[in-house]
């Protein structure tokens, strides 16, 4: 995460779950902390093992109106939800 | 009887099992049927929930998977999460509430949509060029405004038609911009289509669906008529311009601010030696190598002061450019910055103008203006001169025929005559500079006369004469006297030139002149003759004076020679040069007018002498001349009477005439101050005798009457001074009837 962002982090941490469950407790989040998403206080993001929840996440995610974006880690997928403007045009 | 505790197990089983039988109500149970009963219903009470929460669940499971499809995702799976964690977790709620985040995010992006949607019309409708929407079948799926007034007929319905119908009808171009746009899958541009006298500017661009296959293409056209007019015009302009820069005769170059060649024209890449393409981009300095003053210093790139200072226009007067392939030419050098609006400098613009032959025309101005100055000198003094030269020589061609040939005074007097006729023969030679010393000119034949006046000259002398003279050359009208005397003049330099002997070549031919001027000549025909010795040479400074007055290297010359050659062939209307360079021997090249009229081969017979007859009645106003010519006459045997003016001349002639004892000849002095001379005198004659038989003679050879007396009246004509001879000759030739 950018220093510059100064964004709260919440790591939701998913590994050994499958969709759509994974995909059920991040939407839940995403309703939970909907304002501060939207307004770049706040980003989520959610570390999975799941092939599915990599695709499922992020799509309902930009549906819902958040930047996505998914780095591959070593032994799983980190997705992390509302990025801010400036980082999600690199 | 059964016990309570028989029949509390068989109800707890019905309670767990709903498939096990709940104990019958009967005597059997006897104080207990009143709890059984209760117990009954509330264990169908028990089962019957236990149905519905198991539908609730079934029910909830169905639409959340539903709802988990519609977001895009698998079906919920019962082992990934029970009942109980279904209710605790509501993911209808939360798909509920995702939904309006998602519902929102909609909203806001239709919202975008819209506002784009709105922008792109206005864009559509706005924008300067006609847009036309097609399918891939190049139908026409909507256009604008501004495409309806470019290329639609009022009420015409555009859509569903093809572009082919309303742009190319029917004739379409080789390159459609439409078809290379849906080959490379990129947007496509026609830089200029031509249609119905305007042109445009045409770009296809692709409409692609989400796996990138064009759906639509976009069609832009603009109308680009006014710029390539503007186009035209500039290429006109340019066009214009080179042609001026092509036919000025000035060299023109533009550089840039730091003096790099921009541009030059024909006449610079002629003085300079350079092409454009080769000077293009090349400091002005290396190109244009100029040096000034006496000492012919190298010029510094002026330019360069000039468009860096925006500086005025500067001239240098008389710079020597020195081309690239060795030639140098005198030219005059101006240059001038070319300034912008805000009169900041972009470079600078030279101009050079050959003055080489200018200037040398300039010299044979000046040349020509010593000579004349000479003339005048000569023609005044050249009448009494001649004068005095006539009585001397009259008397001592007289006194000679009065002693015997051996004796001492014969011999003396020989020497006198001889030395009278050197003196005789300055005095004419002055004379050809006096103006108005017009040659006494007839058709010559050029060959006879460059032979005989060479070979006279170059009698005794130890130098080979080479001659390269066609038989065609063409005959010139000229003095033969003069002319023999220029050629003379050169072959007598030449032989001077070559004190140890050498060859001479001496050609003629014939050239036209009809190309620009590049000598001081009129175009026409003329005799080319050159003179070529292998002698020392003549060195540059000397070579610009060699033609003027008094100007001689030799130590016993009157530096006469070649001034005189000069002004003989410049009353030719001819030109005289020379090339030469030291120790390298000398040319001298004659360029004399051709004539058109074709030689006559007459055979002249030789005059016969003897005793003459007849009787001369002499005109002149001084006694000297008067006496001598009596002298002469009667030493000839002529009966001699002498008048001092015309009107004596008249009325003796007619008086004789009356008497029965007429003049044969009058021999009348053109000039009488204060009387009448022949000029007038000659008219009064022949209003009373028009066979009368008159011949001029004066002292002022360049006179136009002594060399055209035929037009004045006159039969013939004798300079003065004239030996006993020359005047005995005239005088037979006019008694034998001309």
């Amino acid at each position: 995460m950018s220093e510059k962002t100064k964004q709260e982090r919440i790591d939701i941490d998913m590994r050994g779950q499958v969709c759509p469950a994974c995909l059920l407790v991040a939407m839940d989040t995403m309703n939970k902390y909907r304002a501060p998403l939207l307004g770049g206080k706040v980003r989520l993001c959610i570390k999975t093992d799941n092939r599915e929840a990599i695709t499922t996440i992020p799509t309902t995610a930009q549906n819902m109106g958040y930047a996505t974006r998914v780095t591959k880690m070593a032994s799983y997928y980190e997705i992390c939800v509302g990025l801010l403007p400036e980082e999600n045009e690199k | 009887m059964m016990t309570l505790q028989e029949f509390l197990t068989l109800a707890q089983q019905a309670a767990k099992n709903p498939d096990a039988p709940f104990p019958a109500i009967n005597a059997d149970l006897g104080e207990l049927a009143p709890l059984a009963v209760f117990l009954k219903e509330l264990i169908d009470e028990n089962r019957s929930l236990r149905s519905q929460h198991h539908l609730a669940t079934r029910y909830l499971r169905k639409k959340i998977d539903q709802l988990l499809v519609v977001i895009g995702t698998i079906p919920l799976r019962p082992e990934e999460l029970d009942n109980a964690s279904l209710i605790t977790l509501d993911p209808i709620g939360i798909i509920a509430e995702s939904f309006t985040q998602i519902l929102d995010h909609l909203r806001q992006t239709n919202d975008k949509l819209e506002l784009a949607m709105e922008e792109n019309q206005a864009i559509f409708e706005a924008v300067g060029g006609g847009i036309l929407v097609l399918d891939r079948n190049k139908q026409i799926l909507s256009y604008n405004r501004k495409f309806e007034e470019m290329f639609a007929r009022p009420e015409m319905r555009l859509t569903g038609q093809t572009c082919r119908d309303i742009i190319c009808l029917g004739e379409q171009g080789k390159q459609c911009v439409f078809d290379s746009m849906l080959e490379t899958g990129q947007a496509a541009i026609s830089r200029e289509c031509p249609r119905s006298k305007r042109h445009y500017n045409v770009i296809a661009s692709p409409v692609k669906d989400s796996r990138g296959s064009i759906i639509r293409v976009v069609l832009l056209y603009l109308d680009i008529t006014e710029l390539v007019q503007a186009k035209e015009a500039v290429a006109e302009e340019k066009e214009r311009l080179a042609l001026t820069l092509k036919s000025i005769a000035e060299g023109v170059v533009a550089t840039d601010t730091e003096g790099h060649i921009t541009l030059m024209n024909q006449v610079a890449e002629k003085l300079t030696g350079w092409s454009l393409k080769e000077a293009f981009g090349q400091p002005a300095g290396q190109v244009f190598k100029l040096f000034a003053g006496s000492e012919q210093k190298p010029q510094p790139a002026i330019w360069r002061e000039i468009a860096a200072g925006g500086g005025e226009n500067e001239r240098i007067g008389q710079a020597t450019l020195h081309s690239r392939t060795g030639s140098q030419w005198l030219v005059t050098v101006s240059a001038a910055p070319i300034l912008r609006k805000d009169q900041t400098s972009t470079g600078t613009i030279i101009v050079f103008r050959d003055i080489t032959q200018e200037k040398k025309i300039e010299e044979e101005i000046i040349k020509s203006t010593r000579l004349d100055s000479l003339g005048l000198l000569a023609g005044g003094i050249a009448h009494d001169f001649n004068n005095m030269l006539t009585a001397i020589m009259g008397n001592v061609s007289v006194a000679k025929m009065l002693v015997r040939p051996g004796e001492k005074v014969h011999d003396l007097l020989a020497a006198s005559e001889k030395s009278s006729a050197r003196a005789k023969h300055l005095t004419q030679q002055l004379l050809t500079f006096a103006k108005g010393g017009v040659p006494l000119k007839r058709l010559l034949a050029m060959q006879k006369i460059l032979v005989d006046a060479a070979l006279f000259s170059l009698s005794g002398s130890n130098i080979k004469c080479e001659f390269s003279i066609p038989d065609a050359i063409w005959p010139a009208e000229a003095d033969e006297g003069q002319l023999g005397q220029v050629i003379q003049n050169l072959v007598i330099n030449a032989c001077q030139a070559m004190p140890n002997g050498g060859a001479l070549r001496i050609g003629a031919e014939n050239i036209v002149l009809d190309g620009p001027p590049v000598l001081p000549l009129p175009n026409g025909p003329y005799i080319r003759m050159k003179v070529t010795d292998q002698g020392e040479g003549i060195s540059k400074q000397n070579l610009e004076k060699i033609f003027d007055p008094y100007f001689t290297t030799k130590e016993t010359g009157h530096g006469l020679g070649l001034t005189i050659c000069y002004s003989i062939i410049k009353n030719h209307q001819g030109f005289i040069t020379v090339d030469s360079e030291a120790g390298l021997g000398a040319t001298f090249t004659i360029y004399l007018p051709a004539s058109k009229k074709v030689l006559a081969k007459t055979i002249q017979k030789e005059e016969e002498t003897g005793n003459s007859r007849g009787k001369i009645l002499i005109m002149d106003d001084e006694e000297i001349i008067r006496e001598v010519v009596t002298e002469m006459l009667s030493h000839c045997g002529y009966q001699v009477e002498q008048s001092s003016d015309g009107e004596e001349a008249v009325a003796l002639y007619l008086q004789a005439k009356k008497a029965g004892t007429p003049h044969d000849i009058i021999i009348m002095d053109l000039t009488i101050p204060g009387g009448m001379g022949g000029k007038e005198a000659i008219g009064k004659l022949r209003q009373f005798d028009s066979k009368v038989k008159v011949i001029v003679s004066s002292g002022y050879a360049n006179d136009p009457v002594m060399s055209n007396y035929g037009s004045y009246g006159f039969n013939g004509v004798v300079p003065k001074p004239f030996s006993i001879q020359e005047l005995n000759r005239v005088l037979k030739k006019i008694h034998a009837g001309n």
